[in-house]
């Protein structure tokens, strides 16, 4: 009895034991880019995967921080790697993203998944590629569509330094707390999205608390965002090139973080964003 | 007595891995003992039911969720609540006991359950609600909210099963956390 009692516990053991992912070294993925995958548990038996891309030396070795970071939430039911291309091009600009995965990629059921990936980045694990990397006082969190919705409730959880909202407005159950949101945000928007249309998201952006900045992106539409917008080709034709957009997108996300991250005041990098060709912004 | 085979089928499978008894939630009991393995996408478990005292029977189950990781044992009483008839209707009450590594973290605590079973011996639907509550050594408490649909199909001492769980874990203080399952078991009667 003992012997089998032993036997169940060897094999409990091997079953259970295994450790959670967390890397000392990734893979390249671009010159001066690399990624790897962490894992961390989270609501007491799930393990939540996290996608981490970061400034690396050619090697996958992470360059020495602390660096700015942000958490990013994928839209509903689109896989976090469409987004990949934001997080290597922003990574090359010297910032570390973190991209949760969510079950069904459809971060609502999933909220404080995004949580989970922020305290990844603010307390990594010990010997990790992350000890050392992030600066904890400079996270942002942001989210395309549903994903942006979703972001709004996480930066109402704190611990977040500065929102962007990609296509996207916070929930009206939300409404209350936005007021007191005390963060720049940026809303980036496609001025020809047939999914989050120009108007909505220029309603919620007119709730947003001061600074607050407002991109809206010519030509582009709602997949603009992903790594592709053959999503819109046939209902929603999109009238940019998406290279452009894509090019956009990122001028403007790193021109406001740059700002939102600015330790003489925070602001939204208004002069940045204005600079961006074709760009309308409306600031506040 | 020895079990002559188990079998998983897997098949695919949504999200996190939902919690609660899996065996027990069937409307109608079946004298005989009943031994069982499923699988999902994420989950893998074997169980059996054992209806000893007519409309009653005690249920054992263990679970491994592969991609979580976690280690679940649970036990249960059902009760079969009407006679056997075309529409079935049992209640269960039963513990889960959670083995969660990297941190060492366990947890415990009790769900229940109703079940609507309709159809005959050969097939069979059934409708569940279930609910309970997860306490956790390092501290978190939730409340696991489930409902399932499942079909049975019996041949002769076989039995094949499908069955989808869907619901929200309620964690207090935090958002909710959606869940959802589909699983398909292989049975044996004895």
């Amino acid at each position: 009895m003992r012997k089998k009692l032993w036997y169940f516990t060897v094999v409990a053991v091997c079953l259970s034991g295994c450790g959670l992912s967390a890397p000392q070294s990734g893979e390249g993925v671009l010159p001066g880019v690399g990624q790897a995958i962490f894992e961390k548990r989270a609501n007491a038996t799930d393990v939540v995967r996290v996608r981490i891309v970061f400034p690396s030396e050619a090697d996958g070795r992470p360059k020495t921080g602390p660096f700015p970071a942000m958490v990013y939430v994928q839209g509903g039911f689109v896989p976090p790697s469409r987004y990949a291309w934001q997080a290597e091009a922003l990574a090359a600009q010297g910032f570390v993203v973190a991209m949760p995965d969510h079950p069904l990629d459809l971060a609502f059921f999933s909220i404080e998944n995004g949580e989970v990936a922020r305290q990844l980045l603010v307390n990594p694990p010990r010997g990790s590629l992350l000890e050392g990397l992030v600066d904890a006082q400079r996270v942002a969190v942001a989210g395309h569509s549903l994903g942006g919705v979703v972001a709004f409730k996480l930066a109402l959880l704190g611990g977040f330094r500065a929102l962007v909202a990609q296509a996207s407005f916070s929930d009206s159950a939300d409404d209350a707390k936005i007021a007191s949101l005390d963060m720049p945000s940026l809303f980036l928007a496609g001025a020809i999205d047939c999914q989050a249309k120009l108007t909505q998201v220029e309603t919620g952006w007119e709730k947003m608390p001061s600074p607050t900045a407002l991109a809206v992106l010519p030509g582009m539409t709602h997949y603009g965002f992903t790594d592709t917008d053959a999503d819109d080709a046939t209902r929603c034709p999109p009238q940019a090139p998406i290279d452009a957009s894509h090019a956009r997108i990122i001028a403007a996300m790193t021109g406001f973080l740059t700002a939102a991250f600015d330790p003489r005041g925070a602001s939204v990098g208004e002069a940045a964003l204005h600079a961006i060709e074709g760009v309308e912004v409306t600031t506040r | 007595m020895s079990a002559r085979f188990v079998l998983v089928l897997l098949i695919s499978s949504s999200s996190a891995w939902a919690e609660g008894q899996w065996l027990t939630s069937r409307g109608r009991l079946l004298p005989q003992l009943r031994l069982e393995a499923w699988g999902g996408a994420r989950t893998v478990g074997v169980g059996a039911m054992l209806a000893n005292e007519g409309r009653a029977a005690w249920s054992a189950e263990v679970l491994y969720a592969f991609t979580d990781r976690v280690i679940e044992l649970r036990g249960a009483r059902v009760w079969q609540l009407t006679p056997t008839r075309f529409a079935t209707a049992s209640a269960n009450l039963g513990t889960s006991l959670f083995v969660v590594p990297n941190g060492f973290d366990a947890g415990v605590g009790p769900n229940g359950g109703v079940t609507l079973g309709l159809g005959g011996q050969t097939v069979s639907v059934d409708l569940g609600l279930q609910t309970g509550i997860d306490v956790f050594i390092l501290g978190t408490v939730r409340l696991p909210q489930r409902a399932s649909i499942g079909l049975t199909v019996r041949v002769a001492d076989f039995t094949i099963s499908a069955m989808a769980r869907a619901g929200a874990d309620i964690v207090p203080g935090h958002a909710f956390v959606g869940r959802g399952d589909l699983m398909v078991s292989v049975g044996w009667l004895h």
